[in-house]
């Protein structure tokens, strides 16, 4: 198999609420990407989304985004794998080119969901739970993310006041990343310790609070990958390789699984991809981890092996996943301030993972020059999880 | 008419019983299952009181939780106070409407205290 | 007959003669702000008064335009004397003095019946309008009104008050922002749910917080960008 760099990267306008058509949010985070990769020959183009067809009428996304951006003559596929379609993707594209299929792949994922009211997108998202098991019931994602929230409260001593400390980091994060569509300070006062804090941050799923759970967002990002070979050729960036890629599953009612706060899928593909890194979890300098609701940041930490079970939230406690803390996680404010607009999420994760291996994230930059990097995106709850490792040539 | 009672699928190579219903076996990838009856009362293992419910349930807030009977779990509705909801509480099992999908009422099982 | 300014003037508040101001009070907001939240005197209302000759231009964006082009009406009659016991309350960055909001209302229809006028939020996603919105209430009920009268204008409106704050229908009371069916909020309600759900706020407000906004009414730099997040267009 061929080794595959990533040349180029872009997300587009601050994330948040987008006035055009989905197309345009799409072709904008590309343009980013192929000036970035400073090439626009491209060989095909996969496009990541989940819900367009549901809820912006709109399908055969790929088809779209070749014609409007005039790659012709790439070929094009779209991914859909719930809110995993981004990393997904990206690995299906790696496995392109490492194959000799192709030797350019963009990879673009959007969603622009602020077109429907909350109670809409809310239930659109559902629909990845079991048909008859839990969505007819009116389980919700952030009611799964609550009752897991609860196991881990009563197992591991986790608190309200750990997840509003993840908050408050990834917040502080988002704030210097300007693509981040929430830019907000927030205080364990103003979120949780003072009485008015029941108003600011009113309960959504109980024990989950309004700031344990990530936004509605319109966003796109884009990322250029290419043979290692071709890549020496035609970049002037320093090279990013994609070292590692796994894929896990698991039931798809939450019920079903012998441990709910044991994310299998994660481990599985956490595995995968560091055996194929040639890593060991030490050497990975930080993590984007697929934060839609805080308690995610612990499950998947534990569930990766970074941390031992219910101990994650005990370094979170000593900042050990601050940006200057010994495992960073999540630079970019994670899905919590950057958002979560579900195709692009996994694809943003591996700008965000480029942009600090290259050295670029500016004010948001790990310091000591970050090798390995590592990112988990979750789809469904937790029953199809994509692990990706990139690392600096 | 008999009380409808929660129902799992055996499969009849292995024994595991399933809920719900798979094509094959989790355990064997057997293909073949009988319906059983399982225990319409069961344990309380986590739960939220969700305030914001999606489409399709009018009400402002909706009391979800996974219960435990033993060889199988449930997630469901329940009806308890929410004062009085606590982990390991025993439930039993309820059939009536839980929600309107497209227009049209869906039952399924609610949890009272027993 | 000449006409004097005394005739056009108002007659003296019914229930408040004395204009004894709502007592201030502090909130913390979920950035970390001390937000004060205080009622303001017509000279400070003169100094607010500006902001709105900008916001009447946001055309097409959640009613700013309608409900900026009358908030600046009642202000300026507040500030003319051509309005009956209006009061204005500000919701201030304590350590700055900046304006994080503006709300308005009347006291009285009669003695017993207040009727609200406006809320306008200039920092959004920090739940200042909710404050805001309840403290203008505690006022009403502190001053002896039995219930309010309240419309909305913007479907964020109504979403927040009539939905959130479960209030009363009253169909056949037409309210004075245009004649539209009043939703009331009842002395009942506000202390059965508003008071222990939704009223916050400390009391005394530290000196040097109170300082800060008495010395500066600061005016948000681009209340425009604050409001859509959009830059305005030059």
């Amino acid at each position: 198999m061929r080794e595959v760099a990533i040349i180029g990267v872009g997300l587009g306008s601050r994330w948040g609420r987008f006035d055009g058509s989905l197309i345009e949010m799409m072709a904008e985070a590309s343009l980013d990407a192929i000036t970035d990769a400073g090439t626009d020959e491209i060989d095909a183009v996969f496009v990541a989304n989940m819900g367009a067809g549901r809820i912006n009428n709109q399908t055969a996304l790929a088809s779209a985004l070749i014609d409007y951006l005039n790659l012709f003559p790439a070929v094009g596929a779209s991914i859909e794998n719930g809110p995993a379609s981004g990393g997904t993707a990206a690995r299906i594209g790696y496995m392109a080119i490492a194959s000799g299929i192709h030797d350019c792949v963009m990879v673009t994922g959007g969603e622009k969901m602020r077109v429907a009211p909350a109670p809409v997108v809310t239930d659109f998202i559902a629909t990845m739970s079991h048909p008859e098991a839990e969505y007819i019931y009116g389980i919700t994602f952030p009611s799964l993310g609550a009752m897991l929230a609860r196991i881990y409260f009563n197992k591991y001593g986790v608190t309200s006041e750990d997840l509003a400390r993840i908050a408050i980091k990834n917040h502080k994060n988002g704030l210097m990343n300007p693509h981040a569509h929430i830019q907000q300070k927030i205080t364990m006062e103003g979120i949780l310790t003072s009485r008015e804090a029941k108003l600011n941050n009113p309960m959504i799923a109980d024990p989950l609070h309004l700031y344990d759970v990530c936004p509605v967002t319109d966003g796109a990002a884009s990322i250029i990958m290419c043979s290692l070979e071709k890549a020496k050729e035609i970049s002037g960036k320093r090279l990013i390789k994609f070292t590692g890629t796994g894929q896990g599953m698991d039931t798809m009612a939450v019920h079903e699984r012998e441990d709910p706060t044991f994310l299998k899928a994660v481990k599985d593909a956490s595995d995968q991809a560091l055996v194929m890194a040639g890593l060991k979890r030490k050497d990975i300098n930080f993590a984007e981890i697929h934060n839609a609701f805080e308690i995610l940041e612990i499950a998947e930490l534990e569930s990766a092996g970074f941390y031992e079970r219910g101990k994650a939230h005990l370094a979170i406690r000593k900042g050990e996943t601050e940006i200057n803390g010994r495992f960073p996680v999540n630079p970019s404010g994670g899905l919590k301030a950057r958002g979560h607009p579900v195709g692009a999420t996994g694809v943003a994760q591996l700008c965000e993972l480029v942009w600090q291996l290259r050295g670029e994230a500016g004010e948001r930059q790990i310091p000591n020059n970050p090798k390995h990097a590592y990112a988990i995106n979750f789809g469904g709850f937790g029953n199809n999880v994509v692990a990706t490792i990139l690392s600096k040539t | 008419m008999a009380e409808k009672v929660p129902i799992g699928y055996e499969c009849l190579n292995c024994g595991k019983i399933h809920y719900p219903k798979h094509g094959r076996c989790l355990q064997c990838k057997h293909q073949d299952f009988k319906n059983v009856t399982l225990p319409s009362e069961g344990t309380l293992i986590t739960y939220t009181i969700l305030k914001a419910p999606p489409t399709g349930i009018d009400r402002s807030s909706l009391l979800l939780g996974i219960i435990d009977l033993g060889e199988v779990r449930y997630t469901g509705q329940l009806e308890v106070e929410p004062n009085d909801i606590r982990l390991g509480m025993k439930l039993k099992a309820v059939w009536k409407k839980v929600r309107e999908i497209n227009g049209k009422p869906v039952s399924g099982f609610v949890w009272f205290p027993l | 007959m000449s006409i004097d300014e005394e005739m056009l003037r108002p007659p003296q508040n019914k229930i408040n003669p004395e204009n004894t101001p709502y007592p201030s009070k502090y909130i913390n907001l979920a950035d970390g702000t001390k937000m004060v939240v205080r009622q303001i005197t017509r000279d400070e209302v003169k100094h607010v008064i500006p902001l709105f000759y900008d916001i009447v231009k946001l055309t097409d964006y959640q009613y700013y335009d309608l409900v900026g082009a009358r908030i600046l009406s009642e202000l300026l009659a507040y500030t003319n004397y051509r309005v009956h016991d209006e009061y204005v309350i500000l919701g201030q960055d304590g350590n700055t003095g900046e304006v994080l909001g503006l709300v308005n209302s009347r006291l009285t229809v009669n003695p017993k019946i207040g009727m609200s006028l406006h809320t306008m939020t200039f920092k959004r996603g920090l739940r200042v309008g909710a404050h805001l919105f309840v403290a203008k209430m505690e006022n009403h009920f502190l001053l002896g009104n039995k219930e309010v009268y309240i419309v909305a204008e913007s479907p964020i409106g109504f979403q927040r008050w009539m939905e959130e704050l479960r209030l009363e229908p009253r169909p056949e009371i037409e309210h004075e922002l245009g004649g539209v069916p009043s939703y009331c909020l009842t002395k009942e309600n506000w202390e059965g749910y508003v008071v222990p759900e939704r009223l916050f706020g400390e009391r005394p407000v530290p000196e040097n917080l109170l300082e800060n906004c008495k010395r500066k009414i600061l005016i948000p730099e681009d209340v425009i960008f604050q409001i859509t997040g959009k830059k305005k267009e030059e």
